[in-house]
């Protein structure tokens, strides 16, 4: 008996796996499972005794021929729906940074990892941080080449660096500390596609007992090789800034001819990304910091041409003014 | 400053390989900013630092490349000059410029005057410089060489054989070397003159008492003056000549000397000519060399590398520093170097900044955090972008039409865009600006937002804020297939607003405005949240296993939302949400949910609080 309902069972899924349509196996339900179908059928004719006997393989096999049935109509139900998926999606609107945000974002975080916080300050200065606390006195030639736009000449002014917040937190803090200092600069500039009455510098600074170059030279390097690459070759010379001393001046290799020598390098073989250095005695000084125990350094870099050339915008004023949209 | 090699050769043994001497330049602080060839001889251009005024000469530039390569420098031929009048007989120094002059020497000699030999011409044509006669060419010459200027009068044409040295007169005339170009002076321009007119100024010689083939004696003097009025001479009367750029620097008015008896030689050797006088010499604060007491472990601690004190001491000495002890004299010429640290600077550019070693910074001992704005900021515009707007930024000036209230507006005084003249004091105007080019460029959805600072002035005292700005125009969606589209209205920024002051627990804020024809903006000062350290963290709950009754209601709005909603809260606390899902003019279908976290509810609780809401109108 348990032979025979055995091959009712493969009867019904042979039968079912062979099924074409739906509406085949709505049928073969019926003939099977249904009140009036053959496995009902099959256990009335038998006798009370076999039923017993029979009871649990026969709950059995009528589960396996209604998952049977189910399987195959699911599976089914997919073909015979006929979605063309090459048709476009629904739009949806995402937000954006601006690029220059994503840029500062990324260097700071880079800088963070070495205990860098972010600081800010105010973009409405006065001469005092602006020039005088960074070794620039009244008459230093330096301060005509900045074009400086004055609100009153010259005492207010908006900050041609963000050096000035330099200034402020030697002014205001209490080492050891550490600070990247994005922010907004302004020049007396004619716009054109280089050059700009606002564009964005990135300074740094680490002030505390026992820094020397070395840290400096550590520091910029790992951030070199973070942000640009670790394959990245960098040059540290000496160069002439005012509020450091002694100065530096970093150069990346040309991204362009590896070290040869092109037009976009000027044939140097290398690019000049920031300036950097030791901070001046002199600004020490000014704030009670007494040289001989404190030191520290700073660097200051453009971020225009960076965000630019990430973007492939070749216009500077294209990132300030509304050509720009976010293709995304 | 350009530099050809076969002259600097005169003075220093080169490397073979001119990539080598450049790179090294570079590295020890002159950068290499063009190289070409003129002829068979190679012309570098080095890019030179603002405060070395000895490195604008091809010598002075010698004296580095001999520090650099370890060279024996050669020195420069020179006459002695006569001994100094007591009376400084051929200059008559007026009290006028007593702040502007630092040092006036002078003396004449007799000359013949001829074309200058060959390689004259052709050191003085590497600058562009015209050849004019052997006495003009050697004074040009000297200047590049030296790096300080000098210049010869025919002292026929001076009247009396006596320069007067003052400032001029208001509106005085005077008519530079440079035919046709003939400029007014004022009283804070340095002028050398005779009795009658003047005839030479800091930055340019004079027409007049130009040297020509008729001069037979010369007055040859060389001078420093001070940078400042020099730059703003040079300004003002637009003229900029390589002496006038030079006289911009501190120069070391000791080089005097060194150009005058570098030129006497010259003179002596190539015009045949012989001194005529002593020596007038103004030089009231002659100045004394600088000495710098070094401690030579400072190299170490500032430059982080160890250098052996008799290898400082020989870098310092091969640049010209004598060191005595713990003392070191720094030679006059260079007037860049002023304290301990400039020494340290010299050491360690000649040792090589590649040889530095890189160290990490030591742990930090007090733990530091980001300014609160910033905070704030990274806070609000990860949230921004999460309402799909997108961040812009855009300049601080705009034009003052854009304002109403001018009185508080800031005004700088020489913006480079005459027609945007204020300082913003609102997002708003620049937000407008972007938006409508964006809507010309045919952009179906413009969802702007500008976190930025705003300006203005208020009882003298200048103000400068934090605001955020917010425009939204077009559509809600491109147009597509999917979905239909409808335009933005302004309760779709209120949405977005609505959310924002939520979740930053703003209090009463300001409305949104429709500032043009389907613009859409609003605006917010935010200085009072920027320290409250709001934390955008949405309240979890769970589901209940209660689920709740929601049911719809069809009302007339006869007052305005806000007072119709409160009323209907005011009817039962089991009132949990009411959301508006229709609207035709004043007919309103609600859609109130009940809830009661505790129990689950049923028709009898539903029934009274029903009927009081529809008792409402």
């Amino acid at each position: 008996m348990k032979q025979k309902l055995n091959n009712l069972k493969n009867e019904a899924l042979a039968m079912i796996t062979n099924a074409s349509s739906n509406e085949e196996l709505e049928q073969l339900r019926i003939q099977f499972l249904g009140k009036n179908g053959k496995l009902n059928e099959f256990f009335r004719t038998q006798p009370i005794e076999e039923k017993k006997d029979l009871g649990s393989l026969f709950n059995e096999i009528k589960d396996n021929l209604s998952n049977a049935l189910n399987d195959k109509m699911i599976n089914d139900g997919n073909k015979s729906n006929n979605f063309d998926l090459s048709l476009p999606g629904t739009p949806i609107p995402i937000g954006h940074l601006h690029p220059t945000t994503l840029v500062i974002n990324e260097m700071n975080d880079i800088f963070k990892s070495l205990g860098f916080a972010v600081a800010d300050g105010p973009e409405l200065e006065t001469e005092e941080f602006n020039y005088n606390r960074l070794n620039l006195p009244l008459n230093h030639p330096a301060r005509d080449l900045q074009d400086t736009l004055y609100i009153e000449e010259p005492e207010y002014l908006l900050r041609t660096h963000t050096s000035s917040v330099e200034a402020r937190i030697l002014a205001t803090q209490k080492p050891p500390y550490r600070y990247v200092i994005p922010g907004k600069v302004y020049r007396n500039e004619k716009a054109n596609p280089s050059n700009n009455m606002m564009f964005y510098q990135y300074q740094g600074l680490a002030i505390g007992e026992g820094i020397n170059l070395s840290h400096l030279k550590f520091t910029l390097n790992y951030f070199i090789s973070q942000f640009y690459g670790k394959n990245r070759q960098s040059r540290f010379r000496c160069k002439y800034y005012p509020e450091v001393e002694p100065g530096v001046g970093v150069d990346i290799d040309c991204p362009f001819c590896h070290l040869k020598g092109c037009v976009v390098c000027k044939y140097r073989g290398f690019i000049e990304i920031l300036g950097a250095g030791m901070v001046h005695p002199n600004m020490l000084k000014k704030v009670g910091l007494d040289p001989n125990k404190i030191s520290g350094f700073a660097w200051g870099m453009g971020l225009d041409r960076i965000v630019m050339d990430r973007t492939g915008i070749s216009d500077i004023r294209s990132l300030y003014n509304g050509d720009i949209t976010y293709q995304l | 400053m350009l530099i050809p090699l076969s002259w600097l050769s005169e003075y220093v043994i080169l490397p073979k390989k001119t990539k080598d001497l450049t790179d090294r330049l570079t590295s020890v602080g002159h950068m290499l900013d063009k190289i070409k060839k003129v002829g068979s001889d190679t012309v570098i251009d080095l890019e030179l630092r603002g405060n070395r005024s000895d490195m604008f000469s091809v010598y002075g530039t010698a004296r580095d490349v001999a520090a650099a390569f370890k060279q024996p420098l050669k020195s420069l031929e020179l006459s002695p000059l006569p001994s100094k009048d007591p009376n400084h007989s051929l200059i008559q120094v007026e009290p006028s410029v007593k702040d502007i002059l630092h040092r006036y020497t002078a003396l004449s000699l007799s000359v013949k005057v001829a074309d200058s030999p060959d390689w004259l011409k052709q050191k003085l044509s590497y600058f562009d410089i015209p050849s004019i006669n052997n006495v003009v060419d050697i004074t040009n010459l000297v200047t590049l060489e030296l790096g300080q200027t000098l210049h010869a009068f025919d002292i026929a044409k001076i009247k009396n054989r006596k320069l007067i040295l003052r400032t001029a007169k208001k509106g005085e005339l005077f008519h530079t070397v440079q035919q046709g170009l003939d400029v007014l002076l004022n009283p804070q321009d340095f002028v050398a003159a005779d009795s009658e007119i003047p005839q030479c100024l800091s930055l340019i010689g004079g027409l007049h008492s130009k040297v020509t083939e008729e001069t037979q004696e010369i007055l040859l003097e060389s001078a420093v003056y001070d940078p400042t009025n020099c730059r703003q001479s040079a300004r003002r009367l637009k003229i900029f000549t390589y002496g006038g750029n030079l006289h911009e620097k501190l120069l070391d008015p000791n080089q005097v000397e060194v150009a005058l008896q570098r030129a006497v030689f010259l003179l002596q050797k190539y015009a045949d000519a012989k001194i005529t006088s002593s020596l007038s010499d103004y030089f009231p604060k002659p100045n004394l060399p600088l000495k710098i007491p070094f401690d030579f472990n400072l190299t170490e601690k500032i430059g982080g590398i160890q250098i052996p004190e008799n290898q400082q001491i020989s870098y310092l000495e091969s640049l010209g520093f004598v060191i005595q002890k713990n003392i070191v004299t720094v030679p006059t010429f260079r007037t860049d170097i002023t304290q301990s640290a400039d020494l340290v600077e010299e050491i360690l550019r000649l040792h090589g900044y590649d040889q530095i070693p890189q160290n990490p910074l030591p742990g930090l001992s007090q733990p530091i955090s980001n300014f609160s704005e910033t905070t704030f900021i990274n806070k609000l515009n990860s949230f921004l972008i999460n309402l799909d707007l997108d961040e812009v930024i855009t300049l601080p000036l705009i034009s003052e039409e854009n304002i109403e209230n001018k009185d508080m507006a800031i005004y700088p005084q020489n913006p480079p865009d005459p027609t945007k003249n204020i300082l913003r004091p609102s997002l708003i105007p620049s937000l407008l600006e972007y938006a409508k080019r964006q809507l010309n460029q045919q952009t179906p959805r413009v969802a702007i937002f500008e976190l930025g600072h705003v300006f203005s002035i208020s009882n003298k005292n200048y103000l400068e804020q934090l605001n955020l700005g917010i425009v939204i125009a077009g559509n809600n969606l491109p147009q597509n297939w999917q979905t239909p589209i409808h335009k933005l209205s302004i309760y779709d920024l209120k949405g977005l607003i609505d959310k924002l002051c939520k979740t930053f627990k703003i209090n009463n804020p300001p409305l949104v405005q429709e500032v043009l024809p389907n613009i859409f903006a609003w605006e917010i000062n935010l200085n009072s949240l920027i320290n409250q350290n709001i934390n955008p963290v949405p309240d979890y709950q769970l589901i209940s296993i209660y689920p709740p009754i929601i049911e719809d209601f069809n009302i007339n709005l006869t007052t305005d939302y806000k007072t119709l909603e409160e009323n209907i809260k005011k009817i039962s606390s089991l009132i949990n949400q009411i959301d508006l899902i229709d609207k035709y003019d004043n007919k309103l279908t609600l859609r109130i949910t009940f809830h009661d976290l505790s129990r689950q509810l049923s028709k009898e609780d539903i029934s009274p609080i029903r009927e009081q809401i529809n008792n409402l109108h």
